[in-house]
């Protein structure tokens, strides 16, 4: 496991994108092998997760679900993705929220940590849909038009 | 004694008609000199600089290789066979014959323009060296004609950057002998080097009135047509241009550029292909095309070219750019996304592209990504009871007939 996550970290200064695809897999074998197994991963590349979300925020919103529904992992490990996801979460990360709020006891010490997140979401996308008239592409760049000699 | 001094009157005079751009009459007074047996290698030569001038490149390589098999081989002569090689796109052999004008060729004028051309192509240490040695070679010559004594100071002082004083000279130059071609296109080159196109266009097109010989400026009508933004000048004078040299891809580029901007797409790419057909690592021309197939909504076509171009020139940002547009079209997140990042960082100034990024981002957060469970609409509701009423009655039938 230590060998691939050094591997992993040689090709992030090598291949970017090549290394997205590799942490991507990754995630998602760790999926199947338990949540500590998969928040190790998480913890070793959190920064690049949060800065990249949008390549990995449909595995944590997967995940997080999954082990949710499941309920065999510790809920300590679950707020710990969540910890990752909730801030750079989208439409999805809120559904999964709203979920486990519904089943999620109120009187859980978790409980005031999870709202707050799931309003967190809620504004930034209501923000966002008032705001989606103005999010439009810019145009295709131009043509190459200088005189070769 | 009598043969040579005739053979100098023909080759004098074959010179004045050359300056005059008297191309057929120069060409046979040269030939009459030749026969003469007076300066062989000169008259071939300035043969040459004709067959050149008017674009018969091959007739005036061959001309050239002449003067450099024979005896009294002239230096001048490599700074013409480098302009052969130029148009061949050889610019390992351009460069070193014009190195070698530098140092064998007697006359000014040619060692001031190989000197020209050679600046930003070879180091300045380099430079600074060549250009001693074009200097100091003025004490070669002592009777210099007073026509080629004005130009090699116009061309010093162009060489110097001192444009207003180059100007000056050449005006000086042009009032003084109207009559030589030679004046009006250095001073073009000059109003191009200083960006004022329109200046040049306006000295070309005196040079038209009087010489009535298009060919010889045609490479600088087209160009300055060109960045003019006239277009259709462009275009016609580079057709003539690519019927004298059909196999330049730069000529066929610059033809497919003043297409697409008179939005004649389907010519414009048939030239970017033609240009990669001569060239099949010509960048621009793969990102042109991929620019035009893009604009007209072929995405799939752009991408092939885009693709193409990035293998050869990944740092490229505006083809990461457009190729990142491309991706979100076909709904390609991941490399869109990917493609966008990678243009702002090799160009930070390029702020569209992490503009683009924050938008896609904010447009997916919105969304519901997950497959959507199956939700049925009151039409497709009546059709599929439609559908199970028929079933049923047909089961009906069946067992009745059975």
């Amino acid at each position: 496991m230590e060998k691939l996550i050094a591997q992993l970290k040689f090709l992030r200064e090598q291949d970017e994108k090549e290394f997205k695809y590799h942490l991507r897999n990754l995630l998602k074998k760790k999926q199947t092998e338990g949540a500590k197994a998969f928040c190790f991963v998480v913890s070793e590349f959190k920064r690049e997760i949060l800065y990249d979300s949008f390549f990995f925020i449909d595995i944590l919103n997967e995940t997080l679900f999954y082990f949710f529904l499941e309920e065999k992992e510790p809920f300590e490990l679950i707020m710990e993705l969540i910890h990752v996801a909730g801030p750079v979460g989208n439409k999805d990360t809120q559904d999964v929220l709203k979920q486990i709020l519904k089943k999620h006891p109120q009187h859980s010490s978790f409980y005031p940590t999870l709202m707050n997140y799931y309003g967190e979401l809620n504004h930034k996308i209501s923000f966002l849909e008032q705001k989606i008239g103005e999010l439009k592409l810019h145009a295709p760049k131009s043509m190459i038009v200088d005189w070769h000699e | 004694m009598i043969l040579e001094s005739r053979g100098e009157k023909y080759f004098d005079l074959g010179k004045l008609c050359f300056k005059k751009a008297k191309f057929k009459k120069a060409k046979k007074l040269f030939l009459t000199a030749i026969s003469l047996n007076y300066q062989t290698s000169a008259c071939y030569l300035h043969i040459g600089m004709m067959q050149l001038l008017e674009m018969e490149v091959s007739e005036a390589f061959k001309t050239f290789q002449m003067v450099l098999a024979s005896s009294e081989s002239l230096g001048e002569v490599y700074y013409y066979v480098g302009k052969v090689f130029k148009i061949f796109d050889n610019f390992q052999e351009w460069e070193s014959n014009l190195k070698k004008a530098i140092l064998y060729a007697e006359g000014e004028i040619p060692r001031l323009l190989a000197l020209e051309d050679l600046e930003n192509k070879v180091d300045k240490k380099e430079w600074k060296e060549l250009k001693k040695k074009s200097f100091s070679f003025y004490l070669i010559r002592t009777h210099i004609p007073n026509d080629e004594e004005l130009l090699k100071k116009a061309l010093t002082a162009r060489l110097e950057k001192k444009w207003e004083e180059a100007i000056q000279l050449f005006n000086e130059f042009l009032s003084t002998y109207p009559d030589y071609f030679q004046g009006y296109i250095e001073l073009a080159k000059i109003y191009l080097k200083i960006k004022k196109p329109h200046l040049a266009y306006r000295i070309l097109k005196r040079f038209l009135k009087q010489f009535k010989k298009p060919r010889l400026v045609l490479r600088e009508l087209a160009k300055t047509s060109f960045l003019l933004k006239k277009h259709h000048e462009a275009i016609y004078y580079l057709k003539k241009l690519i019927a004298l040299s059909p196999k330049s891809p730069k000529l066929y580029f610059n033809l497919g550029s003043a297409l697409a901007s008179t939005k004649q797409y389907n010519k414009a790419i048939w030239a970017f292909k033609k240009a990669i057909e001569f060239n099949p690592k010509f960048f621009d021309a793969y990102y042109n095309i991929g620019c035009v197939y893009q604009e007209n909504g072929f995405v799939e076509e752009a991408l092939d070219y885009f693709n193409t171009a990035l293998s050869l020139n990944p740092e490229h940002a505006e083809t990461n750019y457009n190729l990142g547009l491309i991706y979100y079209e076909i709904q390609d997140y991941f490399q869109s996304l990917s493609f966008f990042m990678k243009a702002h960082a090799l160009n930070p100034d390029l702020k569209e592209a992490l503009f683009n990024f924050e938008v896609i981002r904010n447009l997916k957060t919105m969304e519901n990504n997950v497959i959507k469970p199956l939700e049925l609409n009151m039409a497709s509701k009546i059709s599929l009871a439609f559908t199970l009423v028929f079933l049923v009655f047909s089961f009906i039938y069946l067992f009745k007939w059975i």
